[in-house]
């Protein structure tokens, strides 16, 4: 009888023990269905945090602390960078232990990579202040466009120096110049002199204002060149008349045709000789009028010799004229404007020599040569482009932003 | 020499009892085991519906997603038993607000939600019991 009992109670123990084993197994289920939510929503958090500084690390000066405070099921964040004076405090990647009050991202400040830090915190989703996940984002570039310089002039490479435009560094014919960014102190063109400092063949990497220089001591031995003009402008291509209503695409790509015989609208006669493009905008209107264009001049059409700008454009252009190795660099290729006033453009040459005659002309774009570049007439401005998207066709790609969970 | 025993009566009475109480072992063994199979789809649908937003925020399509899960997922309202669906809608675009005054700035999201159905694997008798999970996904726009 005993042993019956026992034997009875060993079975309820066991049945028991069974069920409490898989009520755990029902509990973790249901924290399993917690923690993925909270992971999502640290993702969510992640997302916006750098969603926010794609928009804002392009601007030439440090962004202000930035917090989302939406800690439901979506997240939100919090990120403090570290600033003195407006500016990013940036470590040396070849001294880590130096934090140097500097614009991360000027060139001029050679010698490799900078990186910055910021902190911040990622929310959960969870009232619970403990759940938020401290996090750190870096980023790191030797990019000029982050410095917020619209004009570049990028070394070429060693073999490319005998193929180089003439002269091998960047002119002006007029004395009131002005480059930079949106807030940055405009800086005279007069006081720049060559480009020549720090390069024995000329090419001294960037030509850029340092935020906040008073000066280029860089640069000495002032040349102003005046150049001979010898491209007649014709029309050829009317990109305002582009039935962009039937492409999906984000970018509209417009490949200018090699053999396209160029027709001068004007008067209907054919100008072989004389290859000109102009790109009307604004024209459009709605939605379409702000579809991008990428127009693209490779290196197959080395008859297309002028850009005319004629009148205004809010539409993001972007030019890329690549002239193949042996080009010759004179004519240079032209860039001019027809009553314009303000351009939406980016440009990118590459082996060859541009020279700008335009009015008074603002360009939020910028241009990217690895040539000269001359000025032959008229006053342009230019300021950054600051749409992270356009960026893409005008900025190098030595940028990018890495985060991580903080130790 | 007589020797104690039980009696006809009292054995059967104790094998009544055994009998039922095994009966009732039996049952809640069928249950736990029926518990069990459901704990164990409910963990496989919250790490299939966390693999899925991973692979969203890839930027893979939704077929693209069902046909990555490690399970057959399919896109009914009313999976059959012990099933799987998982759907997205339709990305949005939508805006958010960071900082506020000279400091504000709007930062542009792509918004899209997932929802995960699971049909647990209950009897057959019973109504198939469903649980949906719904849960907001947000990517950069620049991607």
């Amino acid at each position: 009888m005993v042993f019956a009992l026992l034997l009875l109670v060993v079975g309820a123990l066991i049945l028991g023990g069974v069920a409490q084993l898989t009520a755990t197994q029902a509990v973790v289920g249901e924290g399993e269905w917690d923690s993925a939510r909270r992971r999502i929503t640290v993702e969510n958090s992640r997302a916006m945090a750098r969603q926010y500084w794609r928009t804002r690390m392009f601007l030439g000066s440090a962004p202000p602390s930035a917090s989302l405070t939406n800690a439901d099921g979506l997240g939100g964040f919090n990120l403090t960078p570290a600033i003195t004076n407006g500016y990013w405090i940036t470590v040396s990647e070849t001294n880590v232990n130096a934090r140097l009050n500097i614009n991360p991202f000027t060139p001029m400040e050679r010698g490799g990579f900078y990186r910055v830090w910021i902190t911040g915190t990622l929310w959960d989703g969870s009232t619970n202040a403990g759940g938020n996940a401290g996090w750190n984002m870096q980023i790191r570039t030797r990019s000029p466009i982050a410095a917020g310089f619209c004009f570049v002039r990028q070394r070429p490479s060693v073999a490319d120096v005998g193929e180089l435009a003439d002269p091998p560094y960047i002119d002006f014919q007029q004395s009131q110049r002005f480059f930079g960014y949106e807030g940055m102190p405009l800086m005279p063109v007069s006081s720049v002199t060559n480009t020549n400092a720090g390069d024995t063949n000329g090419f001294g990497g960037y030509l850029d204002v340092p935020v906040g220089a008073s000066a280029f001591s860089v640069f000495t031995n002032v040349t102003f060149q005046p150049r001979v003009t010898n491209v007649d402008m014709q029309v050829v291509v009317d990109l305002g008349g582009w039935n962009f209503s039937t492409s999906t695409n984000p970018v509209a790509r417009y490949d200018v045709p090699p053999t396209r015989l160029y027709t001068n609208a004007t008067n209907g006669v054919l100008n072989l000789p004389v290859r000109t493009v102009i790109l009307r905008g604004s024209l459009l209107g709605g939605f379409f009028d702000s579809v991008p264009v990428h127009v693209v001049v490779d290196t197959n059409n080395t008859n297309v010799q002028t850009l005319i700008l004629s009148n205004n454009n809010t539409r993001r252009v972007y030019f890329n004229l690549m002239r193949p190795a042996g080009f010759p660099a004179t004519p240079a290729f032209n860039v001019a404007s027809v009553n314009s006033t303000f351009w939406r453009l980016g440009i990118t040459v590459s082996k060859s020599a541009i020279q700008f005659q335009v009015g008074s002309l603002d360009i939020q774009g910028g241009l990217r040569t690895d040539a000269g570049t001359s000025f032959q007439a008229g006053t342009a401005f230019f300021s950054p482009e600051t749409d992270p998207q356009g960026l893409d066709f005008i900025g190098d790609r030595m940028m990018w932003l890495e985060d991580n969970r903080a130790l | 020499m007589k020797t104690a025993g039980y009696s006809l009566i009292e054995v059967m009475v104790v094998a009544g009892i055994v009998a039922i109480g095994l009966a009732a072992a039996a049952s809640m063994i069928n249950s736990l085991m029926f518990q069990e199979e459901i704990n164990a789809g409910a963990v496989r649908a919250a790490n299939l519906q966390e693999q899925a937003v991973m692979l969203h925020r890839l930027g893979l399509s939704d077929t693209q997603i069902r046909a990555l899960l490690p399970e057959v997922c399919g896109t009914n309202a009313t999976p059959a038993r012990d099933t799987f669906s998982i759907t997205f809608s339709a990305s949005t675009a939508t805006n958010m607000t960071v900082g506020s005054g000279t400091n504000a700035w709007t930062i542009g999201l792509d918004f899209t939600t997932c929802t995960l159905i699971y049909a647990s694997p209950s009897p057959a008798t019973n109504a198939t019991p469903y649980r949906t999970n719904t849960v907001g996904i947000l990517r950069p726009a620049i991607r």
